[in-house]
């Protein structure tokens, strides 16, 4: 029941409510069961299409009653004239007319719709066109209709271009009409496609509009249509699946690669290693559990194969990484990142374009200080066009952002959070292989597949709650300090089998339970879990059950 | 110039506590009188009103005020044939109802009382070339009848051996009605909206599939369904509503992103569309109750830590207890 208001009633009209409803509900109970006979018994006459109507004018959500209907058309498709025939349709289409007033959001009438118009011969889709359009001039939002519409333009072949203007029609009304808007998300890409994405729009098309975009925000910068709309627009390019990184392990014959989008096993089977440039055939296996991962291990060669030089090199599309053996147990190749690593998934946008954007922002946030759509929209644009020119801006705008739109506030702080460790993987060279992220007020930790092959990491001093899924792709990592967070438990510790020293200090670590995983992680020497809520008779069993571990605990 | 935010007032008087008794009793008695009006006019969605009623008061710790006998029996009398099942036994066999009686037979723990590998079957019969799932015979095609085949498939254990549906298609089709919000529609082309977000994101999850969902971009839009009253609505431009908060709800803890919205705000907001004379929840404060509202006002409550609950599995929307027993679970992300 949707926005029934419940009204204060006295007993006496509570009560003749009551017997008229009985009245009401005895004869539609009557009809129900004659139309079941009717059903029941295949019979398709004058009389069951009558009950029928009767009941669904009633209540239109009786399916299995449209499907008698159905089924008599069929039946009366081999029994009746053609001129009889196009007369039954016709009046079930103005019947249909008649339900979708009294329900428009009903799935039973426009699927009852629907089925007509693909019984019927020589449809009048025209006709239907026109009955969409006086459906949404009622309610533009109406997503029933709108459908409808997909469907009646689907099989009368109107033009993408028709309908662009039609969507044009509507936003002009009202600028506020996120289903014209998403309308033209789909079939802009069809009239004017982006020679290198099918899904996005031309250069030309694009540049138009954004300028009606912008006079939607303009007129009224709170309309979230517009916002949504134009961060489409701008655009995030899709990112290419390639190589991030190669381990190569001789004390463990183990070979790890890490992609940077999730793979399947069979994904991997574009990964190709060579050794000494002669194809080498693994078998994958992923590093964690689950269909699709970052990281993929396979066994090398004994040992005693790797006798002087070797040159491993691993090949996935056109991204490949290669290291070279000399009488190292390890070694690694990482790919060199840049700020441009992850531009592309803030705008795939030309950079004049953005910049004109910004302007435009920079303009209206003048005009509308403090409204959040634009301080949003200028963050992105500032990612987008030189992520460490706005560093600071983004920061202080993002602050403020968890203000004015506190109810939101753990989503900026996250934006923010990935902002900062998407700069650091930019600025710095993982052949290092120490990562120091402390006191950067982190909420969240991602992208993590970037540090696979690091072996120090330290979070310290920052806001984060919990060492989950991303902490399992550390698999090299031999020093993590989270000291000083919220840290309330750390599943993703499980099986870092390279772990030696962690320092949980000053964290909300509260329980044996909580520490399970560490005792899965077979080379830990040191523990440090100082000003947490652990109890010490848990201390204690720790103690007991890592007796080669140094704990400390005060 | 600015646009009128659509959103309710809270009033001051409006209930602030959880009506843990009244709800139990409301949905106890609710079906009681079959003579009832309202009763007798959802005829045509019977079995998921059990599913309603039955889930609600599980998670309320008292499924015993329901006749289970009752309940059994009338499931299976609504098995068709085909293996399909209708809302009632006289109705048409469809999906949906498909759905419903298996979630309430798992409840129930009385699978066994229907014919699975007919179920199955139908469920199969209805999936079409390009992956969908019509919702029956008259081939209507709609991403809530790909929730519904995937979810009943997997309670049923036959979605990881023995599976009667091109799995690879299923994902492809569901990934064709993704739109530039990041959400999900009924069909190829259809607008974004947070029902169907939830049965798209329920698909992917079931299916360990949700890596191809920008959960960043769809959480931000999901979390925009928040508004100042603290409920939440299923599109951009509309008013607030109890259902609604569950499926934006749910799809943010399967993303872990239920932190970005403000829960106590919700909470509030699912406490005052309470009715404190009658008992039930409706659809935002002040307004009628029915059971439909009231299971979605009290999963919200559960999934957002209501301790007088069991707790509810957002992919299901069922009490997790029951899937852990049946060994069913479906990926959720780790929220960060």
């Amino acid at each position: 029941m949707h926005g029934r208001l419940k009204v204060k009633t006295t007993a006496v009209q509570e009560e003749e409510k009551r017997i008229k409803r009985q009245k009401k509900l005895k004869l539609f109970q009557g009809a129900l069961a004659a139309a079941f006979k009717k059903i029941h018994s295949k019979e398709y006459d004058p009389e069951g299409l009558y009950i029928t109507q009767e009941i669904l004018a009633a209540n239109s959500d009786y399916y299995t009653i449209w499907n008698y209907r159905k089924n008599a058309f069929l039946h009366f498709k081999n029994t009746k004239t053609s001129d009889e025939l196009l007369k039954c349709f016709q009046d079930e289409l103005s019947f249909l007319q008649n339900c979708l007033k009294n329900n428009p959001k009903s799935y039973s009438c426009w699927n009852q719709r629907c089925f007509v118009l693909l019984t019927m011969s020589d449809p009048d889709w025209k006709k239907e066109l026109q009955l969409c359009d006086l459906f949404l001039q009622f309610d533009d939002r109406n997503f029933h209709c709108w459908d409808y519409r997909r469907f009646v333009v689907q099989h009368s072949a109107v033009l993408p271009g028709e309908e662009i203007q039609f969507t044009h029609k509507l936003i002009e009304n009202n600028f506020s009409n996120y289903s014209s808007w998403h309308y033209r998300s789909k079939l802009l890409p069809i009239e004017c496609p982006d020679a290198s994405d099918k899904n996005r729009i031309g250069e030309k098309m694009l540049l138009e509009e954004l300028e009606l975009v912008q006079n939607a925000f303009f007129t009224d910068p709170n309309d979230q249509s517009a916002w949504f709309y134009h961060r489409w627009l701008l655009g995030r390019g899709e990112t290419k699946q390639s190589l991030l990184s190669l381990h190569v392990s001789l004390l463990d014959n183990k070979l790890t690669c890490t992609l940077r989008k999730p793979a399947s096993i069979k994904d991997c089977s574009r990964l190709n290693v060579y050794i000494n440039d002669n194809p080498h055939v693994v078998v994958w296996k992923g590093c964690n559990q689950g269909k699709y991962q970052h990281v993929w291990q396979s066994d090398l060669p004994k040992k005693d194969l790797f006798s002087g030089e070797n040159k491993i090199k691993v090949e996935f599309g056109s991204s490949e990484l290669m290291v070279e053996m000399t009488g190292q147990d390890e070694a690694i190749s990482c790919i060199q990142t840049n700020t441009e690593t992850f531009r592309q998934s803030s705008s795939d946008a030309k950079l004049s374009v953005l910049t004109e954007e910004l302007k435009s922002c920079e303009e209206l946030n003048d005009l509308e200080p403090g409204n959040k759509w634009v301080m949003l929209t200028l963050v992105l644009l500032m990612r987008a066009i030189d992520p460490t020119h706005y560093s600071s801006q983004v920061h202080d705008t993002l602050h403020e952002l968890c203000t004015v739109d506190g109810m939101r506030q753990c989503y900026y702080q996250d934006l923010m959070s990935k902002f900062v460790i998407e700069d650091h993987i930019a600025a710095v060279d993982l052949h290092q292989r120490c990562i120091d992220l402390h006191g950067k007020a982190l909420t969240r930790v991602c992208r993590f597949e970037f540090f696979s092959t690091i072996t120090s990491l330290n979070l310290s001093h920052n806001q984060l709650h919990s060492l989950n899924s991303p902490f399992k792709l550390l698999h090299c990592l031999q020093k993590l300090d989270v000291s000083e967070n919220e840290i309330v438990e750390i599943s993703g510790l499980k099986d870092l089998t390279k772990l030696v020293l962690l320092n949980l200090d000053s964290n909300k670590i509260s329980s044996l339970k909580t520490l399970e995983p560490v005792t899965t992680c077979a080379a830990l020497q040191k523990i440090s879990v100082k000003s947490n809520r652990i109890p010490l008779e848990d201390i204690d069993s720790l103690l007991q059950i890592l007796p080669n571990v140094e704990i400390v605990y005060e | 110039m600015g646009s009128v935010v659509k959103d309710v007032a809270l009033k001051e008087d409006a209930p602030q506590t959880f009506l843990l008794e009244k709800h139990i009793e409301y949905i106890a008695a609710y079906g009681a009188n079959k003579e009832d009006y309202e009763y007798c006019m959802t005829e045509y969605l019977r079995l998921s009103g059990i599913y309603w009623g039955l889930t609600a008061v599980d998670l309320m710790h008292s499924r015993n005020r329901m006749n289970e006998n009752e309940i059994v029996e009338f499931v299976v009398s609504c098995q068709k044939e085909c293996g399909g099942f209708g809302p009632a036994p006289a109705h048409d066999p469809s999906i949906l109802y498909t759905l419903s009686a298996v979630q309430v037979l798992c409840m129930l723990d009385k699978l066994d009382k229907i014919h699975i590998d007919k179920a199955v079957a139908f469920i199969a019969g209805l999936q079409n070339k390009d992956g969908s799932f019509s919702g029956d015979k008259w081939g209507e095609v709609d991403t809530r009848f790909s929730f519904c085949a995937v979810a009943a498939l997997s309670l049923v254990g036959r979605l990881w051996s023995d599976c009667p549906i091109n799995i690879e298609k299923c994902v492809e089709f569901i990934l064709s009605c993704m739109n530039f919000d990041g959400g999900f529609g009924c069909r190829p082309g259809s607008e974004s909206h947070s029902g169907q977000i939830y049965c798209c994101v329920g698909v992917l999850s079931i299916l360990r599939e949700l890596h191809h969902i920008d959960d960043g971009l769809l959480g931000w839009w999901l979390c925009e369904r928040q508004l100042p009253s603290g409920g939440l609505n299923g599109r951009p431009e509309k008013l607030p509503d109890v259902c609604y908060s569950w499926w934006v709800l749910s799809s943010l803890a399967i993303l872990g992103k239920l932190h970005w919205i403000d829960k106590h705000k919700l909470k509030m907001f699912i406490l005052a569309s309470q009715d404190n004379e009658t008992g039930g929840i409706a659809d935002r404060p002040g307004d009628m109750v029915d059971p439909f509202h009231t299971l979605f006002g009290i999963a919200g409550l559960s999934l957002l830590g209501e301790t007088s609950l069991k707790q509810i599995n957002p992919v299901y929307c069922m009490p997790q207890d029951v899937l852990n027993k049946l060994g069913v679970n479906a990926q959720i992300l780790d929220s960060q």
